[in-house]
């Protein structure tokens, strides 16, 4: 019964949507205990219980993107119950219930095999989250709304018409049964190499909006900083793997039919661009979450470049997806109890934040420099993979534009984050400081925490379990 | 065989009539009429292609699928329009002959373009017909500034991914069909939603004080 891990939120969304009072607020985190057993049956014993064979078929890379959704949730879903309690919304039960169906279509995307059914779970995850960036129903609110909702979906329909046109490259569609990804692996009759690359260019454009990848990024910095925090950490942190998923795929499928040189070039080009644009667009940010926002960009461009050079350079795609989550949802709920504090998100109005938030202030600090690809947190070790498998595979321009594109990156962020951490004014008197309870720090620390302990396993002697796990 | 390729030319000329008259439209009720008038045309086309063979089934989810498109839909974006009292699409980035004869320009390529696929000529059509919807839906997105065009020319798009979706044939299950369907029908009914708080939040009134 895997498909559980979707059933389960989407009936929870259903009770948290009718529920008034405050019970809502712990339906989430009852859910997400549930799913990540769940879960973790499913990493130890993938597709032993299946229900749905002829859509559903839970990949390596999938298993993985399925494990941080339900990591991410459990860790989410715990904060939001201290966060509602300090931030006093109108509609909790919206929030609640929105971000168990967002969870679901989120798992949903991670599990299928079947290539419309994926469409159609990612196009659930942009109708389920439009109301969380929603919530606050403020002027800025709305056109980030907006901006998400008509992008994302014109953006999304432009990877069915991709989907379409692949499916439409195969000569002897016949010899296919279902529209699945495992089928088009296993064909092995002809296909027409000039409809599928286009296909292909649809696929990259479409999905490529939900990834962020730059020039589709517009939506993304607003969605992201209008959201709740919490929602923020989630849209950053799982969505945007999770849109990612079917574009590798492709690209695998690609990779079978021997067209995979041309296909794995255009990813390549498409992250360095992003990598460059979000350096660009980094240091004239004036707000944090927006900040954060253009640094996903940057990560989901090195994770498309890193998949596209292949081989090390995959692993260390892989490594930086999961470090990615882990690091930029625990900032994103650290800029959640900065919000409930100083009630701005203005970067040059957050003064004292050591003494302030100091617990809030060290996660913040310490994920910030692991963002950046400093030792000891992971994405140190995802880029040094990714640079090394870029010379390794030949790509020598590629490896030097991305050493140059990181430092641009490290060059604007750590300007506001120095900014963010060490501002101080005497006149600043904190009306009402916030209790920070274990409920609003303890989730940062512990996904930090994790993302240490990974890199730490992969130079012991446990490396192989670890790589077992992420590769089979 | 040959009734149908008939009947299939015929609504697909009708279906890129409907988009001559989108592209030329100034009045928001008639844009919005006429896209109900158009997806109702492709659901049509979902039906007539399906031919003899189609099940009972399959008559079923394409007859909601039909009601749900040209009816359900459009009514929310009448209801819209008629509540936020919109009436007309005021300056538009790019003038309303400009998009007909862009309108026209792509028509013509396109029926180019049709003489170098090897696809056999009912696929043809349907891949020319779709990309007709296409390529103007995402002209209108990008040349009109009211909300209500965008999710009109939005639901342009989606009915010529459909028809160039048809080409796929019998490995298209009805059920996936239908989850496309219920996306879109989501999708919609958010954007009217948010259309109708954008007319709460910058109403006219602001102004005049």
């Amino acid at each position: 019964m895997d498909e559980l891990v979707v059933i389960i939120p989407a009936l929870a969304g259903i009770i948290a949507y009718f529920i008034r009072g405050n019970f809502t607020r712990y339906i989430p985190f009852l859910t997400a205990i549930i799913q990540s057993i769940i879960t973790a049956y499913i990493c130890i014993e993938p597709n032993q219980m299946i229900l749905l064979k002829n859509y559903i078929f839970i990949t390596p890379l999938g298993k993985i993107v399925l494990a941080l959704i339900s990591l991410l949730f459990l860790m989410v879903s715990y904060y939001s119950i201290d966060y509602l309690k300090n931030s006093h919304y109108e509609s909790e039960h919206i929030y609640s219930s929105m971000l168990l169906f967002f969870v679901s279509a989120m798992s949903l995307t991670a599990i299928s095999d079947h290539i419309i059914l994926t469409w159609i779970a990612i196009e659930a995850t942009t109708i389920s989250s439009a109301p969380l960036i929603f919530l606050h129903k403020t002027k800025d609110s709305i056109v980030a709304t907006w901006k998400y909702l008509i992008t994302c979906s014109v953006g999304i329909s432009l990877a069915l018409l991709g989907s379409f046109i692949i499916l439409q490259s195969i000569s002897q569609p016949e010899q296919i049964s279902g529209l699945l990804f495992s089928n088009l692996m296993a064909y092995t009759g002809a296909i027409n190499p000039m409809w599928f690359l286009i296909g292909f260019v649809f696929i990259l454009i479409g999905y490529g909006t939900k990834v962020g990848l730059a020039p589709m990024h517009i939506w993304l910095s607003d969605a992201h900083g209008e959201a709740p925090s919490p929602a923020s950490a989630l849209l950053s942190g799982a969505l945007l793997n999770c849109a990612f998923l079917p574009i590798y795929k492709f690209d695998t499928v690609a990779g079978h039919f021997g067209l995979g040189e041309i296909t794995n070039s255009m990813m390549i080009t498409l992250g360095l661009f992003s990598v460059f644009v979000a350096a660009a667009f980094m240091p004239v940010q004036k707000d944090y979450k927006r900040l954060l926002a253009y640094s996903s960009i940057e990560n989901m461009g090195i994770i498309t470049l890193g998949a596209g050079i292949g081989g090390i350079a995959f692993l260390g795609s892989i490594f930086h997806m999961i470090n990615h989550s882990l690091i930029k949802c625990a900032l994103f709920l650290a800029t959640g109890n900065m919000l409930l504090q100083y009630g701005t998100k203005e970067i040059s109005n957050i003064t004292n934040f050591f003494k302030i938030l100091p617990k809030t202030a060290f996660a913040f600090t310490l994920g910030a420099i692991g963002i950046t690809g400093f030792p000891p947190l992971g994405l140190f070790l995802s880029e040094l993979l990714i640079i090394f498998g870029a010379f390794a595979g030949h790509h020598y321009i590629v490896g030097l534009l991305l050493i140059i594109g990181l430092i641009l990156v490290i060059a604007g962020f750590s300007k506001k984050i120095i900014s963010i951490c060490y501002s101080k004014s005497k006149e600043y008197k904190v009306v009402k400081p916030l209790k920070e309870s274990f409920g609003l720090y303890g989730p940062s620390l512990i996904l930090l925490f994790l993302s240490f302990i990974i890199t730490i396993l992969m130079f012991s002697p446990y490396q192989e379990y670890v790589l077992n796990f992420l590769l089979h | 065989m040959i009734e149908i390729l008939y009947y299939q030319k015929l609504i697909i000329a009708l279906i890129i009539g409907t988009v001559l008259f989108a592209l030329y439209t100034h009045r928001l009720f008639s844009l919005v009429k006429i896209i109900a008038l158009q997806s109702f045309l492709v659901s049509t086309l979902t039906i007539v292609l399906g031919g003899g063979e189609i099940t009972t089934y399959g008559l079923i989810i394409a007859i909601s699928t039909l009601v749900i498109r040209s009816f359900f839909i459009p009514s929310f974006l009448i209801y819209t329009t008629r509540r936020g009292n919109l009436k007309r699409e005021l300056n538009p980035l790019i003038g309303y002959k400009a998009s007909l004869f862009f309108g026209l320009i792509v028509i013509s390529i396109l029926y180019i373009w049709s003489g170098y696929l090897d696809f056999d000529i009912s696929k043809k059509l349907l891949f020319i017909g779709g990309m007709a919807l296409i390529i103007p839906a995402l002209f209108l997105l990008m040349a009109r500034k009211k909300a209500i065009t965008q999710v009109s020319s939005y639901l342009m798009l989606e009915n010529g991914i459909s028809i160039v979706g048809l080409m796929i044939g019998k490995n298209m299950q009805y059920v996936v069909e239908f989850g496309i369907l219920l996306d879109v029908l989501i999708c919609v009914m958010l954007m009217t939603i948010l259309i109708n708080q954008i007319n709460k939040l910058y109403s006219p009134n602001e102004y005049r004080k």
